[in-house]
């Protein structure tokens, strides 16, 4: 501070029109939105840049060491960073299993999520009968925690007395080793999931839906339009924001089946056939403390989860939704 | 109400990550410290002198509470480490503790837990974990407690099997505090009279399938109750077939890298044989105690377990040894005792050394053993204990420890293989083994980890 007014009163001599010039920039500038409002939005940001950025920055500067056990801590010297571990990650054959389940998760859940939660919100705003109690009906299981579905799901999977091979027996079916055929568990798991999850896909379309005025139902109907023209031409294309926030949760919610399949298994390591990324990177890390080798795979996790939504969002860009 | 849960959601979310992010930081710091040097040679060694200090000056302690971590928080091994607990604060009410359990099934969450403590330099005081194989992970973090064995004489009062398991670079760094045998199989004394089944004829694994087969003609009861909703059950059937059918030395064979492939798909087929033709359909999706449930209700008339499953016998009403269940060593292993142990580990640079050092001497003595293990259904490490203070079960056991002459380890508990091993070993069965079921896949697979 005094260094300053030092140079200030130096430079005085030299030109007072561009120091005035500086000091009108300066109180404008204190006098601007945003070094006013910088107290209030900086903590936050700073927090929150640090928690999630920090820690994506972090995980992956710990990706390129070769960090394991528990005696010597990551390396962080230049000449030590390279990208050795992702390179053991491509010729891991489990990488490409778990990596396989975690695509078809993230892809079929959110998809059938949304056109479930979607085609629900339709049913829902057209003013059926008990509106409000289906829709807590179907709203109910996304309260209810992982820990609990998951082991609900275990026993209505259960191959000798669970609800699904119950119903199935009725019509003829099965029965089927819903958790022990390992070309069914993954499907099971997906099934599972977006039971609970559907619910919340429809409050947020439903929120969307009930935002659009009366009139345009209206209009579309005077000039002939079917209601199901109605829907597909005039009200789901302005659905746009609504489906960006759901897909977006959507795909957190699919990362986050890690929680599920440790319910339900009761360990880290699950059946192979629905083995996930993530329940992959645990036992990297916590079991056998393949620090660098986990956090490669948590950034393969981040990249894939990117991947998956990114096209999406940048078409909703281009539409100007986003 | 909806929005409500999804907020609350988010945020969950958001908290963990934020706190996980915080622990990364912590890590790091860790790592600048001198510690990470020394390796575990220079760990031993400073441990080592460590120790002599404290043998020879006054011992001081730290205003710090003694922070333990276990992981016994269902129906008997809560029981028994409430007792523990109960105990200690009887006997060292001076000591200032904080035991805690970390839930999840077979320390999974205590692994973490502590894999996380030990990577930030935030270790407890003590933690229970297996000895053997699977705490050589843990070399260079763990403090020598030499000097506690000696003074309390346990160099001598405890098992000589338990002694050498519980140490690493040439030091005691851990203390036993029961053992639970792995070779058992149970029955249900009236499924099996009404089978025709003479429980003592099963001495062999040909035996076995002919009392399998009667149980399958004769009743209408699963000849065999099995839980394969993890890969440890599976790894551990097959362990077991492996003992009773090809014997001790191929198995331990196996385990020092020069196993015959043959034997071991041989034991993968009886294994497989038995899991597809004779066990419950509804293996794949239920617990070891929901698999037990079947045996208690006279729905089944095996179970192959360690014998934790003897806690649940005890804890039924109207249940009782000999009358209503029976046990016999797994087909083919009446002369081995198929090893586990259950220690406490003491890593260094903890906040509390000193008191963790008293609860050390706790642990090992012999009131403590006999009380705990008779909750826990395991047995006490102690040579000196007097059988009539356990119950008839465990004093069977006790006897069979101190008369047979064969210990293999047990690999799915971690004593016979590093973490790694067993790891892979699991991926292993995991990839062929859970159905359907590939011995040969599997033997290739098993033979490559050692």
């Amino acid at each position: 501070m005094a260094g300053s007014q030092d140079t200030v009163s130096e430079s005085q001599n030299v030109g007072t029109g561009a120091e005035r010039d500086w000091q009108t920039r300066l109180e404008v500038f204190s006098k601007s939105d945003f070094a006013r409002s910088f107290p209030y939005w900086f903590i936050p940001f700073s927090i929150m840049g640090l928690g999630v950025y920090g820690g994506i920055g972090y995980n992956t500067l710990i990706s390129l060491t070769d960090y394991e056990g528990f005696n010597e801590g990551p390396d962080f010297s230049p000449g030590n960073l390279d990208l050795e571990m992702y390179v053991q990650t491509v010729n891991d054959p489990w990488v490409w299993t778990t990596g396989k389940n975690t695509f078809v998760l993230l892809i079929v859940f959110t998809t059938v999520t949304m056109v479930l939660g979607l085609f629900l919100a339709v049913m829902l705003d057209r003013g059926i009968r008990y509106k409000e109690k289906i829709q807590t009906v179907y709203l109910l299981p996304m309260a209810l925690s992982f820990v609990v579905t998951a082991q609900f799901w275990l026993w209505m999977y259960n191959v000798n007395n669970g609800l699904i091979n119950l119903l199935l027996g009725a019509v003829g079916l099965g029965p089927y080793n819903w958790i022990g055929d390992p070309s069914l568990v993954l499907g099971a798991v997906i099934f599972a999931l977006i039971w609970q999850f559907s619910g919340y896909a429809m409050v947020v379309f439903l929120a969307g839906l009930q935002s659009i005025p009366d009139d345009q139902f209206e209009a579309a109907q005077v000039d002939g339009a079917s209601v199901l023209r109605t829907y597909w031409r005039v009200i789901i294309p302005q659905l746009k924001s609504s489906s960006v926030s759901a897909a977006v949760v959507l795909v957190i919610f699919a990362l986050k089946a890690f929680t599920f399949l440790f319910s339900m298994f009761g360990q880290y390591r699950v059946p192979k056939g629905t083995d996930i990324l993530a329940t992959l990177m645990v036992r990297e890390a916590f079991k056998l403390q393949n620090w660098a080798y986990a956090a490669a795979i948590a950034t393969i996790l981040l990249l894939m989860a990117l991947a998956v939504i990114a096209p999406y969002l940048h078409y909703q860009h281009k539409q100007g939704s986003l | 109400m909806g929005s409500l849960g999804v907020g609350a959601l988010v945020a969950g979310c958001s908290g963990g990550d934020g706190g996980d992010g915080g622990d990364g930081g912590d890590g790091g710091d860790g790592g600048d410290g001198g510690d990470g040097t020394d390796g575990t040679d220079g760990g031993s060694d400073g441990d080592g002198g460590m120790d002599g200090g404290d043998g020879g000056g006054t011992p001081t302690m730290t205003d710090n509470a003694m922070e333990a971590l276990h992981g016994w928080t269902g129906g008997d091994g809560a029981a028994a480490v409430g007792r523990l607990v109960e105990m200690f604060e009887e006997q060292h009410s001076d000591v200032e503790h904080d035991i805690k359990p970390i839930g999840g099934d077979a320390n999974e969450n205590l692994n973490a837990t502590v894999a996380r403590r030990l990577a930030n330099r935030n270790p407890p005081d003590a933690f229970a974990s297996w000895p053997g194989k699977t705490m050589e992970q843990y070399g260079g973090r763990l403090m020598s407690i030499d000097g506690v064995w000696e003074e309390a004489g346990y160099t001598d009062s405890i098992h000589p099997k338990a002694r050498e398991a519980s140490r690493l670079n040439d030091a005691y760094r851990s203390i036993p505090l029961g053992s639970h045998r792995l070779n058992n199989l149970f029955y249900n004394v009236s499924v099996l009279e009404e089978a025709g089944v003479d429980p003592e004829s099963l001495t062999s694994y040909d035996a076995f399938i002919d009392a399998l087969d009667a149980v399958d003609q004769n009743t209408d009861a699963i000849p065999i109750t099995m839980t394969t909703r993890g890969s440890w059950a599976n790894l551990q059937y097959f362990v077991e077939f492996m003992l009773g059918t090809e014997g001790q030395e191929p198995y331990e064979a196996w385990l020092d890298g020069d196993g015959d492939r043959e034997a071991l798909v041989r034991a993968l087929d009886r294994t497989k044989n038995v899991i597809e033709n004779y066990s419950n359909n509804d293996k794949s999706s239920i617990s070891f105690p929901e698999a037990n449930d079947k045996l208690i209700a006279g729905d089944a008339a095996f179970f192959t377990m360690g014998n934790w499953a003897y806690g649940m016998y005890r804890n039924t009403d109207n249940f009782e040894f000999n009358e209503n269940w029976g046990w016999v060593p797994f087909p083919g292993t009446e002369d081995m005792y198929v090893w586990h142990l259950d220690n406490f580990l003491f890593p260094r640079d903890g906040n509390a050394p000193q008191k963790a050092r008293v609860f050390a001497e706790f642990l090992g003595t012999k009131d403590v053993q006999v009380e705990f293990n008779n909750l826990k259904g395991s047995i006490p490490l102690r040579t000196d204990v007097d059988g009539s203070r356990l119950t008839e079960f465990l004093n069977l056991n006790v006897e069979d420890l101190n008369n047979l002459e064969k210990f293999p380890p047990t690999l799915a508990h971690g004593l016979a293989a590093t973490a790694d091993e067993l790891s892979a070993c699991k991926d292993a069965i995991a990839s062929n083994f859970m159905g359907p079921y590939d011995a040969e896949a599997t033997a290739d697979e098993l033979m490559s980890v050692f």
